[in-house]
């Protein structure tokens, strides 16, 4: 049974209600107000942002096209995701099965190295792997921007794959090599199913990551290859028309449609490691 | 069919896991090969001497560099700010976020908490750079902001509070950059907890703000300082924000280091800035790593 309270504590109580919704409505506000404002702008009829707009239309989609910049900046930012995914996932899902199954003496020192990109600032590996590559003699920008994009988000797949596994029954493993089975084919059809959800979901961070990425690749594009944001930031430092809002809500229905599918696919909670 | 003994089995079937083992890990070694060669090489140059064009000058070491990184005014000026603009960020981003984790996960709706979780998603999902340019338009002298306190008399028709290009922009930058990182950190230990403490709490008197100080936030502890480490390690090597919010009026570490590298063509001074940085997230990291063990362990975890 509870006990009955002062004024004073109920006054308390109640203050501290207020204060929760004021912080709950601040957070909530810093989080929606700059997307839903950049969408509803980038339908201006404006030559240049203003607030409120003066009537809507499309011109700055098509603008898009016509600035002939974003579009092969686009597709040089897929390709560049695409292939970074691909690698990342193949070489982050073998590392974390081969430190599960294996335990190898260093274990600890191979999953610390194994996670190292992530502890390191962004700007510290792009600077790095300019210097290196460089010297090197490497100067292709594409490969460059892919290396880079690699190196960062690989470290994500070893860590979802090994939470994936550290799920997994070993029991099944010992069962199927105790029937025949070799290596590989446990790994191909008893292994690799099991885990899929944890190399999904490092498969969709390795491609945001990439495709969102300007830190690394900032310091590796080249004269005539860049990615869409650094083409936006590019954009934007010169231009105030509102191209960019156009693009950029283009951008933020894909983040929209990224997030229903992980929801369908992954769960978001489980995603983002709230589960 | 051949018959082995059980024992023969085992270590058969370890060797075959080492073999395979070693096999499946090779590429990511390679890949931590390539991560390492190029911070050596990197890292190498903070302890040379380079001239003007950023050509490295004799085989003589020096540490000429990091007298400089940690004596000059300028550049000390430019660490400071790092750390308060980091701190400022953190405290707000953990006091903004922990109401709204703590809805996310005590929610009693599906559709209450479904909702809140998409709304800190698509931000977290979304372009930095896009989310910064979207930020300009909010805090412009002719953005959202002004425009609404103009509307409202606040301030007169052609007048403006300077909200873009200084400190308070960047903090605000960071909260909007690390927070929704900060909410899913605080979601997932919020989420271990055990409710039932909570309604002892308040069966044996407690009123609501007790029972949060007393017994929520001593138990949330490790997951409100692994939020805040990674708020703080975020903010502090934050360089985009920085970069679109603070321009040339407000710069941190991050920018220095770049400014190094590619205009000052000061490669040797970049690369000890860049050691010094490494050094301070990597002390914060391990901090975060040994205090807010099991609290969050990132995406997928």
């Amino acid at each position: 049974m509870r006990r009955r309270r002062t004024p004073a504590a109920r006054a308390l109580t109640h203050a501290g209600r207020v204060v929760v919704w004021l912080l709950r409505a601040g957070a909530l506000l810093v989080l929606v107000v700059p997307i839903a404002l950049v969408v509803g702008l980038s339908f201006a009829r404006d030559a240049y942002v203003v607030i409120p707009p003066s009537g809507y239309s499309l011109r700055w989609y098509a603008n898009i096209v016509a600035e002939r910049d974003f579009l092969p900046a686009f597709v040089v930012s897929l390709e560049v995701a695409m292939i970074v995914t691909a690698v990342s996932v193949s070489a982050g899902s073998l590392a974390a099965c081969g430190l599960y199954r294996w335990d190898p003496p260093g274990r600890r020192w191979v999953e610390l190295a194994l996670a190292s990109p992530i502890m390191v600032p962004l700007v510290v590996t792009g600077a790095a792997l300019l210097v290196f590559l460089n010297r090197l003699g490497v100067t292709g920008a594409f490969w460059n921007i892919v290396i880079g994009h690699v190196l960062i988000t690989f470290p994500y797949v070893v860590r979802t794959v090994s939470a994936a596994l550290s799920r997994y029954d070993a029991a099944l493993d010992e069962a199927a090599s105790g029937l025949g089975g070799r290596p590989w084919d446990v790994f191909w059809r008893i292994t690799l199913p099991i885990v899929r959800p944890g190399i999904f979901a490092g498969a969709l961070f390795a491609f945001v990551m990439s495709f969102d990425d300007f830190t690394v690749t900032v310091f590796l594009i080249g004269a005539d290859m860049k990615t869409l944001p650094v083409a936006i930031y590019q954009y934007m430092e010169w231009n105030l028309d509102p191209t960019v809002s156009a693009v950029s809500a283009a951008l933020i229905g894909m983040a929209v449609a990224a997030t229903l599918v992980i929801e369908r696919f992954v769960g978001l909670d489980r995603f983002l490691g709230i589960r | 069919m051949r018959v082995r003994s059980a024992a023969a089995l085992a270590a058969a079937g370890e060797r075959e896991a080492a073999g395979a083992g070693a096999l499946l890990l090779a590429p990511a070694l390679c890949l931590f090969a390539l991560f390492a060669a190029a911070l050596a090489a990197f890292f190498g140059l903070s302890f040379r001497r380079v001239d003007p064009s950023g050509a490295v000058i004799g085989d003589a070491l020096t540490f000429a560099n990091y007298g400089k990184a940690l004596t000059d005014w300028l550049y000390l000026r430019t660490m400071l700010l790092t750390l308060q603009l980091s701190v400022q960020t953190t405290v707000a981003a953990v006091v903004l976020g922990f109401p709204l984790a703590y809805w996310i996960v005590r929610s009693r709706s599906r559709l209450v908490r479904a909702a809140l979780i998409v709304v800190v998603a698509v931000p977290f999902m979304t372009s930095l750079i896009v989310r910064l340019y979207a930020l300009t338009l909010v805090l412009g002298n002719t953005g959202l902001i002004n425009r609404t306190l103009q509307a409202v008399g606040v301030i007169g028709p052609d007048d403006f509070v300077p909200l873009i290009r200084n400190q308070a922009s960047v903090v605000i930058g960071l909260i909007y950059f690390v927070l929704p990182f900060v909410v899913f950190t605080l979601a997932s230990a919020l989420r271990r907890l055990d409710l039932t403490v909570e309604e002892a709490a308040q069966n044996l008197g407690a009123d609501e703000v007790r029972t949060f100080f007393l017994v929520t936030l001593p138990l949330a502890g490790p997951g409100v300082i692994a939020a805040a480490s990674l708020g703080f390690a975020l903010s502090a090597t934050a360089f985009a924000t920085p970069l679109i919010l603070g321009g040339s009026a407000v710069k941190m570490i991050a920018n220095m280091i770049y400014d190094q590298v590619l205009f000052v063509h000061n490669v040797a001074l970049g690369a000890a800035l860049a050691v010094i940085a490494l050094l301070a997230t990597a002390t914060v990291t391990s901090v975060y790593a040994r205090l807010g063990a099991g609290a969050a362990e990132g995406p997928g975890a």
